[in-house]
């Protein structure tokens, strides 16, 4: 170590061998290195440890860097279709997390409508459109008048068929439809205007997200988008959206597609029950289904069927399939356990394990795309958890 | 839907494909995280120490260099400009969740590897290994802000004016706080050599 005072100061001596070093002093610096071994056996340590720390393995799990490839081509083709709206790249443009705004749009909206804000400190959600609006006011309208002419075929006091009637709207609506019903299901929601809202705009969310993948992509993808047509609604319904496609083309990513797949598998028994999981078991990841297998866990989180033990039994081996890219698109239900896995340590008070627990939520948030239930478990845990 | 063959762009300059995006060419963007990927997932990683939060702030960052891309002065080169988000990102995401608790290098990491798994298939004998360990370790004791700076240099490459705006810092207390940084580099290793070399027979 040098510590002689009569030697340049380390910053000097640092700038020196930076090339940050103005030609006067450099040359000053440089004559005093010149003649000082102790110096230059200094400059020369640390260079050493700093060439040491270069030759660094890179530590990227194998085939990470491919995978933030696309997820990033995903995002950006977001954005780029959010900037076509104020001008693409905007300047100045809010930054913040483009591909969950595309992906779940609508069912975004609908979340800041029901005012929640999980997302303190980010930037604000892009404004509402207005065509949106409509869109969802016009598919709650439709939604009010298939229940009313349920109603009135089959008597006054049927209110249990409520949750009924927002699957016999759903078809019309798009893929969305099951996953939402089940969601009123569970909440035990009347069908209020919320509600239809949350269905109506799920659905068209669902319908751009299938949409969205008309432009060429691989091999899967393509294959999405061809069950996607056969799957789709009426011919109107996909003019309509039209406009919502655009905006949100190549906003899936690898994360997203079996959702939507095992969704336009489900269409046709749309009526299921309201809890059954949104996704089937072949859907799922290999080394997803491989852990959730093992350890005996449901597709989804749900805090009744999954034990602690079990959930802390399977923590390690989810939280290598995650950063190992194994969970794929099953990246936010992973996020989900392993957050719920950590919450299992947390108390009160550790700083540590609560930002941990609520980075894991909002990324299941994010990577959910137009898997609703994920998201919805997921926002409703963060909430607890901030509460 | 024909599958469109995408251009090949990997001989146009970094500013031309920044026209090139900033005309519209979204899919030049491509481009650029191609060639940037590497470099900034492992300045986001030595930040933050694990790949998780690395992978969010590389993401993030992408999104931010996008949205960001009209501001690039034209005469800068997008690697180290782009580099400067992802420090940025990475300070502020470690800055949120304030320390958290680290995975030791020599034992597995959060991608289920040790160090020695990681190192490149190049031969590295047993000294040059342990000495890259004792770097690594050394590196992960110093504060935040001094790893952070020295990432920037070390793996980013980055000028002092980088660095400075990357950190929204005065380029002199960029030298100072790289000095500082350094020094306690290269103390860390001292005592953990000196440790070593203690606790052999």
């Amino acid at each position: 170590m040098k510590d002689d005072s009569l030697h340049p100061p380390s910053e000097d001596l640092f700038a020196f061998r930076d090339g940050e070093l103005s030609p006067e002093k450099r040359a000053i610096i440089e004559a005093h290195v010149m003649g000082c071994s102790v110096c230059r056996s200094f400059i020369d340590q640390v260079s050493s440890l700093e060439a040491e720390l270069r030759q660094s393995p890179d530590r990227a799990p194998a085939g990470y860097l491919d995978s933030l490839q696309e997820k990033v081509r995903a995002r950006i083709a977001v954005a780029a279709s959010e900037a076509a709206g104020v001008g693409a790249p905007a300047v100045g443009a809010p930054e913040g997390r483009e591909r969950r705004r595309a992906a779940v749009g609508l069912r975004e909206r609908r979340r800041d409508d029901a005012g929640s804000r999980r997302d303190r400190g980010r930037v604000k959600e892009a404004p509402v459109l207005p065509w949106a609006a409509v869109l969802s006011t016009a598919s709650a309208a439709a939604a009010v008048l298939v229940v009313v002419a349920i109603l009135i075929k089959q008597g006054p006091y049927q209110r249990m068929i409520m949750p009924k009637a927002s699957k016999a709207v759903s078809p019309s609506a798009g893929g969305g439809a099951k996953q939402e019903g089940g969601e009123t299901g569970e909440r035990g929601a009347p069908a209020g205007t919320a509600g239809n809202e949350a269905r109506a705009s799920g659905a068209p969310g669902k319908k751009v997200a299938a949409g969205a993948l008309a432009p060429g992509k691989d091999a899967g993808v393509a294959a999405r988008e061809k069950s996607a047509a056969q799957a789709e609604g009426s011919a109107a319904d996909q003019g309509a959206l039209k406009p919502n496609v655009a905006p949100t083309e190549q906003s899936l990513t690898r994360e997203e597609s079996p959702e939507i797949r095992a969704e336009l598998k489900q269409q046709p028994q749309a009526s299921a029950a309201p809890r059954a999981p949104a996704i089937e078991p072949q859907a799922l990841a290999p080394g997803y289904a491989a852990v959730l297998s093992r350890f005996g866990l449901p597709p989804l989180w749900d805090g009744a069927s999954v034990s602690p033990e079990a959930l802390a039994n399977a923590e390690p081996e989810l939280r290598s399939l995650y950063v190992s890219g194994g969970a794929g698109n099953d990246s936010a239900r992973v996020r989900l356990y392993l957050a719920e896995a950590v919450r299992l340590r947390y108390a009160p008070g550790d700083s540590t394990l609560y930002d941990e627990i609520q980075r894991h939520y909002r990324r299941a948030i994010d990577l959910a795309g137009p898997d609703a239930e994920t998201a919805r478990v997921a926002e409703e845990r963060l909430r607890t958890l901030e509460r | 839907m024909g599958e469109k063959k995408k251009p090949d762009r990997t001989a146009v300059p970094d500013a031309e494909i920044v026209q090139l995006v900033l005309g519209g060419e979204i899919d030049a963007f491509d481009e650029l995280v191609r060639r940037t990927r590497r470099p900034a997932y492992r300045l986001a990683r030595r930040i933050t120490r694990n790949h998780e939060d690395a992978d969010d702030v590389v993401q993030d960052s992408y999104v931010k260099g996008y949205r960001a891309l009209a501001r690039l002065d034209p005469s800068r080169a997008f690697g180290p400009w782009f580099l400067t988000i992802v420090a940025r990102s990475a300070l502020s995401q470690i800055r949120q969740r304030a320390r958290r608790a680290t995975v030791p290098l020599d034992e597995a990491g959060a991608d289920g590897t040790t160090l020695a798994e990681r190192i490149p298939d190049a031969p590295m004998d047993t000294a040059a290994m342990q000495r890259l360990m004792d770097a690594e370790e050394a590196l992960a004791k110093l504060s935040d802000e001094q790893r952070a700076v020295l990432a920037l240099r070390v793996d980013g490459d980055l000028p002092y004016g980088e660095i400075a705006s990357a950190l929204e810092i005065p380029v002199g207390t960029v030298m100072s706080r790289l000095a500082r940084a350094r020094e306690a580099l290269l103390e860390e290793v001292e005592k953990l050599r000196a440790e070593r070399l203690r606790r052999s027979p």
